[in-house]
């Protein structure tokens, strides 16, 4: 064959390599989600469907968590509503814990928050629901204990959608911020229809509700300090939450992302206390002052100036929004520069996460999409019911491009939640998202090609799990700038550890800003592993 | 012979079976109206109605002669009684409907007239009524952002009028406004083919295919009733902000989307959008100043909602304009609490 012919070859099969191929079928994977989906079409049926990807059995391979929704009056969940939990073993195959485990709760369930709240080593986990959440703390042989009662975290009466663990006032303990959505009841008389069909009415039917923050005491309680640290007078219909210092000031600041409320920038000010600066951030509403219909959230640095970014997702015709951070207010929305208008302008999208899928250095956009209205292809003929994820690829400055990867990203999802993280530990970050009354989707990444040095913190004056750090890597002539974040995407939980891709290059010095305000410089990383480091006793 | 008298002189001469004083009371009060001494018509009149509290004739022509001295909702109560207590009777629904209509209290009217169709359907004056009853509620319940029930009534009504142009653009409207957009398409294309010169028709039909996600075909017909109106800003205006749209998803120019708006206004300056979208325009380029301009010449123009005090503010902060800017940012709020949910 002549070498043309090889090249166009070579090239064809890998365009044809899918970036992410869907392992669910061969996993073991046996859960499937259920919304109890009713004839009343009650809304909550329509936003459910939480992931994590935790460790809780410390092994060092990332496990899978699945909430379940659960049945409605008259919906039934006749497979039964469990959450699913999976223990991975490595080989590709996971295990069935979840009985084992004991992580059951009895309400309708929405999204996980995983990490050390009680800072002993092992992850425990939130998570979120209608009428009540519930906090199960790790035992540390692979068993949880529901810790809800004792520790003041029920959130009773809400419903809670995203919940994000970070560390509100810096004592080293990680509090619990709760998006609740909307006042909410099975009781509830509201009944919508299309052309006789029962569909789910429209959000603004349901008055909004205050986001919940809940101070860890470090005895194993929680206090409710909604009210003195400002959220409790911010109603609106939350949905997404991400935690991380944007303006360098010390603290962990919000953004909450909110369905036809307008969104929240939460500017801690210390102290305990935030202030809600979205109105001058110009990320509460859309240019056109709109709120937009806001469901999953993620921060990072997607134009590469070591400043975190935001990426929201939105309702289709609305866009899924970008707001580049210049270091001071307002941020500048690139979503028509960017590229993101035009791809995303039919997708209803829900879980996003910041991610460099192929090691170049630079973070790409995965989301997931998935609409609610079943007769929306009765009205536009660009929008589909079931939409397929994206895998948006970013140039380095914030302009992105679709990768047509074929295989899941052609085919139509309901998906809600999407956490990453890296299950095979080969340093390409893989995914798993839900799907309203589907099997999950578990995505094992096949497209990293770039050199990668991974990094798990560990808190000693901070939180454990490093949620709140700044990590700054040198690659050549680039510094890779990334955060530990609390919360992200939509119902979900990540993979903690970081890692950097660095394309062809070798890492250089890695600088590491901890929560507790201590700083730390580490040698140059050996490529293509995990590091673990801890949290020095003072800066170094 | 006025038609009060009329109906009143078919009131004195009722059948026997009526108490013999509720019929002197009638017939007196003819002899009232005659004399021109309404007052004392109508006083003897309640006395009939009174005696006689199930003579529909009674309050019909008690509703007549309120009518005529203007004291319409008394007469719109007497009539809707004498239709109560005579529902075949169409000529006491059609002045119930025609009363109604006159007092602007459309949904009201329909029922009388729709009543009169059920049992005459050939009643022409009920028909043409019933059309322009209905195309004013229309557009008060559009005016009050209710499309669900705007949606039914012009859903019935272009049952009721297949061959209505006018009825087919508020179809077309409440099914936009219900996200029904591909139905929408259909009503609005329905409207155009029986008023080929319905600028409202074309103008629709282009809007609706571009919600509809129909773009290619959104363009071609707006580009047909740019060519169809050429002297029309409004046109312009509607088919500048689709290619404003189309700007966002990199499917036009912002240059283009420009041009057609600075189009509309030069054919009609006090198109507002107009000057909005071009505000909007520029302060994405970073035309702060222009924006302004376009910004506050729009809120002259009267397009005082939230999205233009938003615009404004962000771009006036941009000038450093602070004080001015955080006014502007009062005004949007005020207008969001206001419940205005924007375009």
């Amino acid at each position: 064959m002549r070498l043309a012919a090889i090249a166009a070859a070579a090239f064809a099969s890998y365009a044809q390599t899918p970036a992410f191929i869907n392992i669910t079928p061969t996993a073991g994977i046996g859960w499937r989600h259920c919304n109890g989906q009713s004839p009343q079409r009650f809304l909550i049926e329509s936003t459910t469907g939480g992931v994590a990807i935790l460790d809780f059995d410390n092994d060092g391979r990332m496990d899978l968590l699945f909430v379940n929704g659960g049945p409605t009056p008259d919906g039934p969940c006749p497979g039964g509503a469990r959450h699913g939990l999976y223990r991975n073993p490595g080989g590709g195959r996971f295990v069935d814990m979840a009985q084992a485990a004991g992580l059951a709760t009895s309400s309708y369930g929405m999204g996980a928050a995983a990490a050390d709240y009680d800072n002993d080593g092992d992850t425990d986990v939130y998570l979120s629901g209608y009428p009540s959440g519930a906090l199960f703390r790790n035992n540390g042989d692979g068993s949880f204990t529901d810790v809800t009662t004792v520790s003041g975290t029920a959130n009773a009466g809400e419903w809670g959608a995203s919940a994000a663990w970070f560390d509100s006032d810096n004592d080293g303990r990680l509090d619990l911020f709760i998006a609740n959505y909307a006042a909410f009841s099975f009781g509830d008389s509201k009944r919508c229809q299309f052309d006789g069909k029962p569909v789910y009415c429209a959000q603004t039917l349901y008055p909004g509700r205050p986001p919940r923050l809940l101070r860890n005491r470090g005895d194993g309680t929680f206090a409710d300090v909604s009210a003195s640290a400002g959220v409790a007078s911010l109603p609106g219909r939350a949905l997404g939450v991400v935690a991380v210092d944007y303006d360098s000031d010390g603290w962990q600041d919000l953004f909450v992302a909110r369905d036809a409320s307008p969104n929240l920038l939460l500017r801690n000010l210390g102290g305990g206390r935030f202030e809600d600066v979205a109105l001058e951030a110009e990320v509460a509403y859309s240019p056109g002052a709109v709120a937009r219909a806001g469901m999953g959230v993620d921060a990072g640095d997607v134009d590469g100036d070591g400043r975190p970014d935001f990426v929201v997702t939105n309702f289709d015709g609305e866009y899924h929004a970008v707001y580049l951070n210049p270091g001071r207010l307002p941020f500048r929305e690139t979503t028509v520069s960017s590229g993101l208008a035009a791809l995303t302008r039919p997708y209803v999208g829900w879980g996003v996460r910041m991610v460099d899928y192929d090691n170049d250095g630079d973070l790409d956009l995965l989301i997931v999409n998935g609409h609610l209205h079943e007769m929306i292809e009765r009205t536009n003929r660009t929008v589909s019911y079931r939409e397929p994820p994206l895998l948006l690829v970013n140039d380095g400055q914030g302009r992105f491009t679709r990768s047509r990867s074929g295989g899941v990203f052609d085919t139509g999802y309901l998906a809600r939640g999407l956490a990453v993280g890296d299950l095979d530990n080969d340093g390409a970050v893989d995914a798993a998202f839900v799907s309203l009354n589907d099997p999950p989707v578990v995505l094992r990444n096949e497209s990293s090609r770039g050199n990668w040095a991974g990094v798990r913190l560990r808190g000693t004056a901070s939180n454990r799990d490093g949620i709140g750090a700044r990590l700054r890597l040198r690659v050549g002539a680039r510094t890779l700038t990334r955060w530990i974040t609390g919360g992200g995407s939509f119902l979900a939980s990540h993979d903690g550890r970081v890692v950097f891709g660095l394309g062809e290059s070798a890492p250089g010095e890695l600088e590491i800003l901890w929560p507790s305000g201590r700083l730390q410089r580490v040698a140059p990383l050996a490529a293509g592993r995990y590091h673990e480091l801890f949290e020095p006793a003072n800066t170094e | 012979m006025s038609g009060v008298l009329i109906l009143l002189a078919a009131t004195a001469a009722l059948a026997q079976t009526e108490p013999p004083e509720a019929m002197q009371f009638a017939r007196r009060a003819y002899e009232s109206v005659r004399a021109g001494r309404s007052q004392e018509a109508i006083a003897d009149l309640r006395r009939a109605a009174g005696i006689a509290p199930s003579n529909a004739l009674y309050r019909s022509a008690l509703g007549g002669v309120l009518e005529r001295e203007g004291q319409i909702e008394p007469a719109i109560e007497a009539f809707s009684e004498a239709a109560r207590l005579a529902p075949g009777n169409t000529t006491i629904l059609f002045k119930l409907g025609g009363l109604r209509a006159h007092a602007g209290q459309w949904e009201a009217a329909r029922e009388p007239l729709v009543q009169i169709l059920s049992v005459e359907p050939a009643h022409a004056g009920a028909e043409a009524l019933l059309e322009t009853v209905s195309l004013e509620l229309g557009a008060v319940l559009a005016r009050s952002k209710r499309f669900r029930a705007g949606q039914l009534l012009a859903q019935d009504t272009a049952k009721r009028y297949p061959r209505s142009a006018p009825v087919h653009v508020m179809l077309g409207l409440f099914e936009s406004r219900n996200q029904r957009n591909i139905d929408a398409v259909s009503a609005y294309r329905r409207a155009v083919e029986l008023a080929p010169d319905s600028e409202d028709g074309h103008t629709g039909f282009a809007i609706a295919l571009s919600a509809a996600g129909m773009a290619k075909e959104a363009r071609a017909a707006f580009e047909a009733a740019a060519a169809k109106f050429p002297s029309s800003g409004a046109v312009r205006q509607a088919f500048g902000v689709f290619l404003a749209q189309l700007h966002e998803t990199g499917e036009e120019s912002a240059e283009a989307a420009a041009t057609m708006l600075r189009s509309a206004l030069a054919l009609d300056p006090r198109l507002a959008e107009a000057h909005y979208q071009l505000g909007v325009l520029a302060l994405s380029e970073g035309g702060a100043a222009r924006a302004a301009e376009h910004l506050n010449a729009a809120l002259a123009g009267g397009l005082d909602d939230a999205r233009v005090h938003y615009a404004a503010a962000r771009a006036l902060r941009r000038l450093g304009k602070t004080a001015e800017a955080d006014q502007h940012l009062r005004a949007f709020q005020e207008r969001k609490q206001a419940g205005e949910a924007g375009p």
